[in-house]
């Protein structure tokens, strides 16, 4: 399947990098002839996020003190292929999170021409948006539609034959401290919590958590140039992932208004399940598990969210 | 994916047409669009690009009522304010924005204003006494207390006096460095000197401990929280609540601000 859509497509999906150093030894890719996707992929170390947000890319072009607009290349529709459901849900909040109240034109032009394609081993079809899902079944795959996309995909392909929607039973969610309705009001109440001091003091303030979530995307800008002579410079505005739990993420000249790490870490849980909450309606997690593994300090979310949740409903 | 604001972080083009040292390492400078007028209100900010230095927020210091330009004021102090201080007439910059709520005028209408602000805070609130000096009849009085460091970065001074004819304007310095006329002292042991009415809107800019003193003082008279506005300053590169820089809480100092109400942010500790 992916064979025959590399023709047409730029498809990226997951591989064995079978490098035994990283916890994850799975990553999403760019995939040519002979890659062999890996559909049990479970978690990779950078979300597929990576497509619509990348680590840096450029915002804007100047020359000679003067903006120059580039036309952009005939690019191929990408496709992100394999997604599991919770790089699917993880797109789909980074959608809203760019979206709403003003729109990100950059991420949504990064999202125009890149079509999703999930695979799952128990749902029918994902909550999300998606373009189109794989359910394994036996030795076969029973695929949904999601968008003109994906049916324009299946129609007429002989890989595909037409069956009719079995309904499936829905699963339980996995029980987990972020699906605590209260936990908005918990996170506002605890800011004076001594847990705060207590992660303070395991903590190295390295934004490891904040960079491996598909989740998070708060970032810099910087200008880069080529310089030619006096006043003959050409060159690129980038922006690039930043991470609030560094040092000086809300300073400027005179002041930081948030200097201690302290209230760096309350601001990432605060932003994850008050602001983002109150923004979109939903928690800026989606409880992969990404910043529980790569953490240094082995600090673990949900160890503080029940704690809070038990102390403070 | 749909919305009916959008940003590209693409810039309208703009010329210095005038550029001038307010002091020591202030710069003002008067931008014109090359295409149209930017239409904001005061309290509002900009984002100011130089090519190859990058971006700042910062805010419009004249009245929406000159139209045909604009200007800002901006300290020299990093890689991109150093060069945005020795910018010259006719070179170019790239701005976009409007930005921000900016000030609710129409709030403001038939209100004793008191402006109290600090060192470059005169700056933004500029705009908003250009625009209550171009509109006298629909505000009942205006009060402007203003403190420096010392005479030489009183930025604005001989307007500031011209207002004179409208406002009540008291200027005071921290430390006198040369012939001063006006008060000395922090702008703190001034605040009595201020007419205190049942109508009164208090407006402020200045450096977040400027805050920590004044409004315990503010409140001393009974002012209610509501009355006192703050136009806050932060980090800021997109000015559209994405990057983060300028949360507080759960508040966008580049959305829901720059000017707050005292009573949105006194519980959180990290706004001022």
């Amino acid at each position: 399947m992916a064979e025959s859509l590399i023709k047409k497509y730029d498809v990226y999906g997951p591989v064995n990098t079978h490098d035994e150093a990283v916890f994850s030894k799975y990553t999403f890719k760019k995939i040519g002839a002979g890659d062999k996707v890996e559909l049990h992929y479970g978690v990779t170390t950078v979300p597929p996020t990576k497509y619509l947000f990348p680590v840096r890319e450029d915002i804007l072009y100047f020359k000679n003190n003067k903006e120059v607009f580039k036309d952009s290349e005939n690019q191929k529709p990408r496709i992100l292929f394999g997604l599991n459901l919770a790089d699917l849900e993880g797109i789909d909040r980074l959608d809203k999170e760019f979206s709403g109240p003003i729109q990100d034109e950059v991420y949504a032009k990064n999202h125009e021409n890149t079509y999703l394609f999930s695979i799952d081993h128990f749902d029918p079809e994902p909550e999300t948006s998606y373009d189109l899902h794989f359910k394994k079944k036996d030795d076969r795959y029973e695929v949904t539609t999601g968008s003109a996309f994906g049916r324009e995909i299946v129609a007429g392909n002989p890989l595909f034959r037409e069956t009719k929607k079995e309904s499936l039973k829905t699963f339980e969610p996995k029980k987990s401290p972020i699906h605590n309705l209260d936990l908005y009001k918990i996170i506002e109440k605890s800011k004076d919590d001594p847990i705060w001091d207590k992660l303070t003091e395991t903590c190295f303030g390295c934004g490891i958590c904040t960079y491996v979530c598909p989740v998070c995307y708060c970032f810099e800008t910087e200008d880069k140039v080529k310089v030619e002579g006096i006043k003959k410079c050409e060159g690129c505005r980038k922006r690039r992932w930043d991470s609030c739990m560094l040092a000086d993420f809300a300073s400027i000249s005179s002041h930081d208004f948030r200097p201690e790490l302290r209230d760096r870490i309350y601001n990432w849980y605060h932003h994850k399940f008050v602001r983002t909450p109150k923004e979109h309606g939903f928690v800026g997690c989606i409880d992969c598990g990404r910043c529980i593994v790569y953490c240094p300090a082995r600090i673990n979310f949900h160890e503080t969210l029940t704690y809070l949740i038990k102390k403070y409903s | 994916m749909k919305n009916c604001k959008t940003c590209d972080f693409k810039l309208k083009e703009a010329t210095v047409v005038k550029a001038e040292s307010l002091c020591r390492d202030i710069i003002s400078l008067r931008i014109k669009l090359n295409k149209g007028n930017l239409e904001f209100i005061p309290g509002q900010f900009i984002m100011l690009s130089l090519f190859g230095y990058g971006e700042i927020p910062v805010g419009i210091t004249t009245t929406p009522d000159k139209k045909t330009y604009f200007e800002v004021a901006v300290r020299s102090v990093g890689t991109v304010t150093r060069a945005i201080n020795r910018l010259k007439k006719g070179d170019k910059i790239g701005v976009r924005g409007p930005y921000g709520n900016g000030y609710d005028v129409e709030e403001l209408h038939d209100k004793d204003l008191v402006i109290i602000s600090g060192g470059l805070g005169i700056a933004p609130l500029r705009s908003l006494i250009e625009y209550v000096g171009g509109h006298k009849r629909k505000f009942k009085s205006l009060q402007i207390l203003y403190g420096a460091k010392n005479p030489d970065e009183i930025l604005y001074d001989r307007e500031l006096f011209a207002c004179d004819k409208f406002a009540r304007v008291m200027l005071t310095v921290d430390e006198k460095n040369g012939p001063w006329g006006g008060l000395t002292g922090i702008i703190t042991t001034h605040i009595d000197k201020l007419r205190i009415t049942p109508d009164l809107k208090v407006i402020m800019c200045g450096p977040p401990i400027m805050y920590k003193f004044v409004i315990p003082e503010l409140e001393k008279f009974g002012i209610p929280d509501e009355d006192i506005q703050i136009l806050l300053e932060r980090r800021m590169k997109c000015g559209i609540g994405k990057c983060q820089h300028c949360t507080f809480g759960d508040k966008y100092v580049c959305l829901d601000g720059p000017v707050f109400k005292y009573s949105q942010i006194k519980d959180n500790l990290e706004a001022i």
